[in-house]
């Protein structure tokens, strides 16, 4: 690494007492809004639970700008920034920030900022004014500057995208569809697990630098546009069913782990395990994998080697990369309980480490939902979500248990 | 003028600041591998390109490059041409797949470094691990983005991407399929399940709490890479005392030593112990095929080559204690093929402390390859001859003593000492050969050493050979203190000496003087026992001068000692 390199991470880490008040001041601000957002599309203004959540609005920005002296909300791409600094939702705001980003965005407002002139009656009309304008309608945020003069608010001012100057309008052009993304990363990573799993990992030349690439665009994908991915998850008929099985676990347990909040570096190494946690099915024979019915003692048997078959296949890389080491860690341990249940049984009794346990309920989720042949019935989204839940606290992790099923419910 | 779209053509002179900016951007990717972020000419020329760029973007919002083969273009002007095949710029980028560049106006100059490091850092990182579209990704620099082509994606015959991506439109436009009718039941058995009726969805979703999140994430964030090194090393050890499979096993064996190296690279040496112990109990197992104990002893002969080694011999100067000893069980495991190497960090080893923990590892490593350390003793430094002397007289098994006695004759007299000291750790009658000639070495020192090392070898033949120097010409020539340590140890060497002492102090053996008398008074008080301490009595009753205040001395060490014969 460069000197250079080492001198930036390092300064990222510096964040001081004021900054993080900032940001659960900011957090909480944009909670209080959107549920503005939603209750003044039912509500008069005079709503008690309307002015509630305008005062509460009010006194987070004041917060913010006694600490310092702005509120500027900016919006690219997916992310919220606070007065330049990008913010990061936690689990229970997860759904607040998704949507007044993507409200704002579709009425073309670019960044809201707030001063001190601003009081409870703005913040009420401005929601109210956001949630009346229809973004379908022509030009929306021209509207929108409109009633907001109309109504005198003082306190709050937006920007337009359109601002951004001919550049923007020219490149705007030319993005592609984000639908078309998702198909394109999804595709690309159902063709590298398929050839992985059907060639085996040491005919097809994959290498750590190929499974990361691969993997960073389903995060990418799933960082802009998770419901477009997850929708993928229930078509059939286009690949295998371990190849696909892979991928929407893979989906599943990025999801899973990004809203957990943990950072993109540790999405990919999930990714990357969740996508080859099933890699040593490659030696299992056809006819247990692809079974129509109940496996017996014996295809069970058969089956669960399919755990060692995946340290098998992943110890087939030339160098330990921290990705790779990962992977196997989840090859191996990804049908193993946190009650010690499970196989395979370790004779050093190693116990699944979290990405494991991760994995375990995505596997679950979509071996239910997705059975392996076209001809059995699928459990329910809610069928299967209640067996995991059923099976949290011995089986099961059950936070990670509970807040897969808050993810799937509410995507 | 019209661009290939038709469009209105850039104006020339906004072609010409793109291209000082490539320029600039080049230097400044020049100046990133060769100087430190706080270099004034680093800081120079990060500081003219972010000037520039944010002039440009604060005029025109964005400055989008394509990135091809031989050039960049700015609005399908050529803004950059690479000069040579290494160049800094164009090569990394278009080689990993990026094909547009971005920088957009609100580029931080923090967002600019980090993006000249990246690439300069790609230049270096291995294509089978990491790529520059990687590093970036990994850096996710907000105002400096990216597209890439998946150039890593090789399509083959039969069904490629753009087929899939085809048959998943297809298969969206058609809507989900319809689902089966049979049972599914069962799958819940298979994957180890309870019936999945007893649980509430809504209530268990409420009842999830932020703590318990935050709780989880702090213990995936706790997850280092040794805690993941070990459990994998562990799984890989599960496989290798599972399977029967040769290839299998020699493939993991061979994985678990990468796992080695890298827990050996943070410094993690006791889990490495403990995988070649589990190994070797592998490779003991009478069943295990003879191609399976090759490839144990291949791991583990493979910790001890020259290039793993050296990775180690840097840090051993700064490391703790603690972690020295760790080094040293570490090393004390590798396969003899280590020797070699190990000796010549020795060589080079600044501190005792390191020098003495190599020491010990190789003395455990070349127990039965004694022979392995020969080449060493002809070096040319004396204390590299030293040091080994010292490790042979660690190994301390009879294989040793060739070497010693050849080695007796060095001409360094520190090396001949370390050989006298190294014969007595050996404690073999076969080694006062070599002890002999060093009794009557020029070197003071080094008599002492051989006479210590015969006192601990012991027996009638050490006893004799002392005799011989007491008895000897040039006895009475020697310092005082010599002469009463000869006294000293021949005493130690048990009741037959102290007739023999007695004598000598009457005058009846050898033409000693009043002093050397003296000394065999001292030699009595060591051989303690109840004859030498009447005899000491006498002297101090009926004894004069020298003797006498000998004798008092003596049996005052006596009255001291502790064990049986004094108390008696």
């Amino acid at each position: 690494m460069t000197p250079q390199g080492a001198k930036l991470e390092d300064s990222r880490l510096l964040i001081g007492k004021d900054q993080a008040r900032e940001y659960q001041l900011a957090n909480e601000l944009v909670g209080r809004f959107h549920v503005l957002l939603r209750n003044t599309r039912t509500h008069d203004r005079n709503n008690r639970a309307v002015v509630a959540n305008a005062q509460a609005a009010l006194a987070k920005i004041n917060g913010l700008l006694d600490i310092s002296g702005k509120v500027s909300f900016d919006i690219a791409g997916d992310s919220l920034f606070l007065n330049g600094i990008r913010l990061r939702p936690d689990f229970s705001n997860f759904q607040a920030f998704k949507s007044v980003v993507s409200h704002a965005r579709e009425r073309f407002i670019r960044s809201f900022s707030f001063d001190d002139a601003v009081d409870e009656d703005d913040i009420v009309a401005f929601a109210s004014i956001l949630s009346a304008v229809d973004p379908e309608e022509d030009e929306p945020y021209a509207q929108i500057v409109e009633r907001m003069a109309a109504e005198g608010i003082a306190g709050i001012e937006i920007g337009h995208v359109e601002e951004r100057g001919p550049c923007v309008a020219r490149r705007k052009d030319k993005v592609p569809d984000p639908a078309e993304a998702v198909v394109s990363a999804f595709a690309s990573a159902l063709y590298f697990v398929g050839k992985s799993i059907d060639e085996g990992i040491a005919d097809t030349g994959v290498t750590p630098r190929k499974m990361k690439r691969v993997v960073q665009l389903v995060v990418d994908s799933i960082l802009a546009s998770e419901e477009e991915m997850l929708s993928l998850t229930s078509l059939k008929g286009h690949a295998g069913y371990t190849h696909q099985h892979s991928l929407n676990v893979c989906i599943y347990s990025v999801m899973l782990a990004h809203r957990l909040g943990l950072p993109k570096n540790l999405l990919r190494e999930i990714g990357v395990a969740a996508l080859f946690h099933d890699n040593g099915k490659v030696d299992v024979p056809a006819e247990v994998r692809d079974k129509d019915g109940p496996l017996t003692a014996a295809e069970l048997e058969a089956k669960h080697d399919h755990t060692s078959g995946g340290v098998k296949a992943l110890s087939h890389f030339k160098e330990a990369d921290r990705t790779i080491l990962r992977a196997i860690l989840v090859a191996y341990l990804h049908h193993l309980d946190i009650d010690g249940s499970g196989y395979p049984q370790t004779r050093r009794e190693i116990e699944p480490d979290a990405v494991s346990r991760i994995v375990r309920i995505a596997d679950i989720y979509d071996v239910l939902t997705s059975p392996r042949t076209a001809s059995l019935k699928a459990f329910t989204k809610d069928e299967a979500l209640t067996a995991i839940l059923s099976n949290a606290g011995g089986q099961l992790d059950p936070t990670l248990a509970r807040a897969f099923a808050h993810v799937m419910t509410r995507s | 003028m019209s661009n290939s779209s038709g469009a209105k053509a850039t104006p020339l002179h906004v072609v010409a600041r793109v291209r000082t900016l490539m320029r600039q951007l080049v230097t400044l990717l020049k100046n990133t591998v060769t100087y430190d972020a706080n270099n004034s000419a680093f800081e120079k020329s990060i500081d003219m390109l972010y000037t520039g760029l944010k002039s440009f973007l604060d005029e025109h919002e964005t400055l989008p490059l394509r990135i091809r083969k031989k050039e960049i273009t700015f609005d399908d002007q050529v803004v950059y041409v690479p000069i040579g095949r290494s160049d800094a710029l164009i090569h990394p980028m278009y080689r990993d797949g990026v094909r547009k560049l971005t920088f957009s106006k609100d580029l931080t100059r923090e967002e600019l470094t980090s993006f000249a490091a990246t690439l300069v850092e790609a230049r270096e990182t291995d294509p089978y691990d990491s790529d520059l579209v990687t590093a970036l990704w990994e850096r996710d620099l907000a105002n400096i983005t990216y597209k890439a082509e998946d150039v890593y994606l090789e399509t083959q015959e039969g069904i490629g991407i753009d087929d899939l991506v085809e048959e998943i439109r297809t298969a969206r436009e058609r809507g989900p399929e319809p689902d089966g009718t049979g049972p599914a039941d069962f799958l819940l058995k298979e994957l180890g399940l309870a019936s999945g009726t007893g649980a509430s969805l809504e209530a268990e979703v409420e009842s999830l709490r932020e703590e318990d999140i935050e709780k989880f994430r702090s213990q995936v964030m706790d997850e280092d890479d040794s805690r993941i090194l070990e459990r994998s090393s562990s799984i890989c050890l599960e496989i290798l005392e599972s399977t029967s499979k040769d290839d299998v096993f020699c493939r993991t064996a061979r994985f678990l030593g990468e796992i080695c190296d890298w827990l050996v690279s943070v410094q993690e040496f006791m889990p490495v112990c403990s995988i070649i112990s589990d190994l070797r109990t592998i490779a003991q197992q009478p069943e295990v095929p003879e191609s399976t104990r090759e490839a144990i002893s291949d791991v583990i002969r493979k910790r001890g080559v020259s290039e793993r080694l050296s990775e180690i011999e840097s840090a051993m100067e700064k490391m703790s204690d603690a972690k020295m000893e760790e080094l040293f069980c570490y090393l004390g495991q590798m396969d003899p093929v280590a020797i070699p190497p190990l000796c010549r960090t020795l060589a080079e080893a600044e501190t005792r402390r390191v020098r003495y923990m190599l020491a010990r590892a190789i003395s455990i490593v070349a127990k039965d390859n004694v022979r392995d350390l020969e080449p060493f003793l002809g070096d040319k430094r004396w204390y590299v001859v030293r040091n080994i002397s010292m490790i042979l007289g660690m190994i301390a098994n009879q294989d040793t003593l060739p070497y010693l006695e050849e080695v007796s004759r060095h001409p360094e007299a520190r090396v001949r000492r370390e050989v006298a000291r190294a014969l007595g750790r050996v404690r073999k009658p076969e080694g006062l050969r070599a002890l002999k000639a060093l009794m009557r070495d020029d070197n003071k020192m080094t008599r002492l050493a051989a006479v210590s090392a015969a006192g601990v070898i012991g027996g009638d033949s050490a006893g004799a050979l002392l005799e011989d120097i007491i008895v000897g010409k040039d006895f009475e020539t020697k310092a005082t203190d010599e002469k009463r340590r000869v006294m000293e140890v021949y005493g130690t060497l048990g009741n037959g000496g102290v007739e023999f002492l007695e004598a000598y102090i009457e005058g009846k053996r050898g033409d000693a003087s009043e002093a050397s008398r003296a000394c065999a008074v001292y030699g009595l008080a060591t051989a303690g026992g109840s004859g030498a301490r009447k005899t000491l009595k006498n002297l101090l009753e009926r004894g004069e001068g020298l003797t006498r205040y000998a004798a008092s001395e003596a049996i005052s060490m006596l009255d001291g000692r502790t064990d049986d014969s004094a108390r008696g």
